[in-house]
């Protein structure tokens, strides 16, 4: 069904997943999730009382390694990557401020 | 000709000095150079780094020592497994420029076994897509059929094995990456089960689902891969301790004493007839080696694709969190009076493409307040029971076959639609969502409009069986011939 969100539904979960959509896109994600979402829906028609949900497929227990100090990576390496510093730092846009995102 | 040679072949060429390290890369450098443009399988080249290693391999050689069990062979590794060299995309404008400051343990592995990393491979973007159509940097072409697509998301992997470009590649598969490219280029691809290799250094997806694996010639190349793979690593906290056997030892033994489980869904009429040929003739074939065939059913089957597409875009929109255009990746232009909000989110609709936008939304939705448990802890229930159905089958039978996709190789272009794009995965995702082992191995071919597509069997077996997976399509391989037809490249073959 085509109905299943409207176009202020897709601009929330945009929102929520931190992604900027323009009229275009909100229409042709709100007919696909929908679609995709229908498809989905057939896991109502299971039995699931009782089933304990799993989330991982193979048992594993957590694993510790020794306490031992390890060489980490280079700072020039890791930082090389950054699209914008302030020295050792990365830089952000204001954080604090009058926005309401803040 | 060396691309269709095999690991021992080119061990015992290297040994009795019939051909050295860098002719063997050399080789595989100049198919690259001749072919690839018109199927566009590989992303980066190392030639100067590999042709370097080559060298080492020689001198190494040269001084008597015993040569290790990769030594000279060309590796291709797919583009979201991280490398310190070259640059890592995921096909993804994301990470146009990434270059990441460690290598992954498989690419430490390969090359500590003496193997020649030669190059990055095409993907869907982030490994999310059954075509290598959602790429960033253009879509990969089939070898059989150049208007057809490789099959996805490990689809540059697999056309590089099946175009003769080199002898061993590497892919990653989350809900099918490497079985269904496999099937649809006619080559070998193996999924291990969920922690038999380590993730550290692949770009996580799903990470409940997400292994690496080989694509080879044959049975055997890939045993050999897999077993320079396998085992416990300390910078993956998921990868098993288990005990990793000898992937050769049993290869060769005859399946006369094996029971071997052909799920009635897997039969469907959804199947291309051609497929479904394929696949009656291969049970036919098991039948004639002496395996009892065992008629089982999985009547979760055709729920895997719901469970799949809760669970993975789930852990996909957790994951893909980390692309925020501060630390590394994509950072949108921002305006004087744009915040923290804008830079996320400009930056990410700016990096994603389409389909992973699509994941990533979906993957939000059913972690949102209010639907969590409508579908994210139903589909984690459901996955029990898919675990259990497989635990039940294999009480009756030592390893289960079918078909790895419903059709051959489909047109670029051909499927728009997200959920018939899906139905690929049909075969293929229980097998994830199990964390049990499959692989794919050419069993036959489909002729369309003058086209000679590819059609693959998919073997299962339960969770850290490789040994019997491999030993069942090992004695396919040996019974038949399609693994030994070869693409003709037009006068450069």
């Amino acid at each position: 069904m085509t109905d299943r969100f409207t176009k202020d539904d897709i601009q929330h979960i945009a929102r929520l997943a931190r992604l900027q959509l323009d009229d275009e896109q909100i229409e042709q994600y709100r007919l696909q999730l929908g679609a995709v979402l229908e498809h989905v829906q057939m896991l109502s028609q299971l039995d699931l009382d009782g089933v304990e949900p799993l989330s991982h497929p193979i048992e594993l227990n957590n694993r510790l390694n020794d306490d031992s100090p390890q060489a980490s990576l280079q700072l020039d390496d890791v930082l090389r990557n950054a699209p914008q510093l302030e020295g050792q730092f990365l830089a952000v846009p204001r954080i604090l401020g009058e926005s309401e995102d803040a | 000709m060396l691309q269709r040679t095999s690991i021992s072949n080119l061990q015992a060429a290297l040994q009795d000095r019939s051909q050295t390290a860098v002719g063997i890369v050399e080789d595989s450098l100049d198919r690259i150079d001749r072919i690839d443009s018109s199927i566009h399988a590989f992303r980066e080249i190392y030639a100067e780094r590999a042709l370097s290693k080559a060298h080492e391999i020689d001198r190494l050689i040269a001084t008597g020592n015993p040569i290790p069990a990769l030594a000279g062979v060309p590796v291709a590794i797919k583009d979201n497994i991280v490398t310190d060299f070259g640059t890592t995309t995921c096909g993804s404008r994301m990470l146009e420029h990434f270059q990441s400051p460690y290598r992954a343990t498989v690419v430490d592995r390969l090359e500590h076994a003496g193997a020649i990393i030669i190059g990055k491979t095409n993907c869907d973007e982030f490994a999310m897509g059954s075509s290598t159509e959602h790429c960033a940097f253009g879509p990969t072409h089939n070898p059989w059929a150049r208007n057809r697509v490789p099959g996805g998301s490990s689809g540059g992997s697999a056309a590089a094995i099946a175009a003769g470009l080199c002898p061993i590649s590497l892919g990653s598969d989350t809900g099918g990456s490497i079985r269904q490219p496999a099937a649809m280029c006619g080559v070998v691809g193996v999924k291990p089960s969920y922690g038999r290799v380590s993730r550290n250094g692949l770009v996580a997806f799903g990470s409940s689902f997400d292994q690496i694996g080989p694509f080879a010639n044959t049975v055997e190349d890939a045993a050999i891969v897999l077993g320079v793979l396998a085992g416990e690593d300390p910078h993956d906290s998921t990868c098993a301790s288990r005990h990793v056997p000898d992937y050769l030892e049993k290869l060769d033994q005859p399946v006369a004493d094996l029971r071997i489980g052909v799920p009635r869904e897997f039969l469907s009429d959804h199947n291309d007839v051609s497929v479904k040929t394929a696949v009656q003739n291969a049970i036919a074939t098991y039948a004639s080696l002496g395996a009892e065939i065992v008629d089982i059913e999985l009547p979760l089957t055709a729920y895997g694709i719901a469970t799949y597409y809760v669970i993975a875009p789930a852990e996909a929109s957790s994951n893909l969190a980390r692309f925020d255009g501060v630390r590394y990746g994509l950072r949108a232009e921002l305006s004087g009076d744009d915040d923290l909000f804008e830079l996320y989110a400009k930056s990410r609709s700016q990096g994603f493409g389409p389909e992973v936008q699509r994941r990533v939304m979906l993957g939000t939705y059913v972690l949102s307040a209010g639907y969590y448990d409508a579908f994210y802890a139903r589909a984690l229930k459901t996955r029990r029971l898919i675990k259990q159905e497989f635990d039940r089958a294999f009480e009756q039978c030592h390893a289960i076959i079918g078909p790895t996709s419903p059709f051959p190789a489909f047109e670029i272009g051909a499927t728009q639609d997200p959920i018939s794009m899906y139905q690929c995965d049909i075969y293929t995702t229980n097998t994830s969502i199990a964390g049990i082992c499959g692989m794919s191995i050419p069993c036959g071919f489909s002729d369309i409009d003058g086209q000679r597509l590819p059609i693959g069997l998919q073997v299962q077996c339960q969770a850290f069986d490789e040994a019997t997976m491999l030993r069942v399509a090992k004695m396919f391989e040996s019974a038949t011939t399609y693994h030994a037809e070869t693409v003709s490249h037009d006068g450069t073959s």
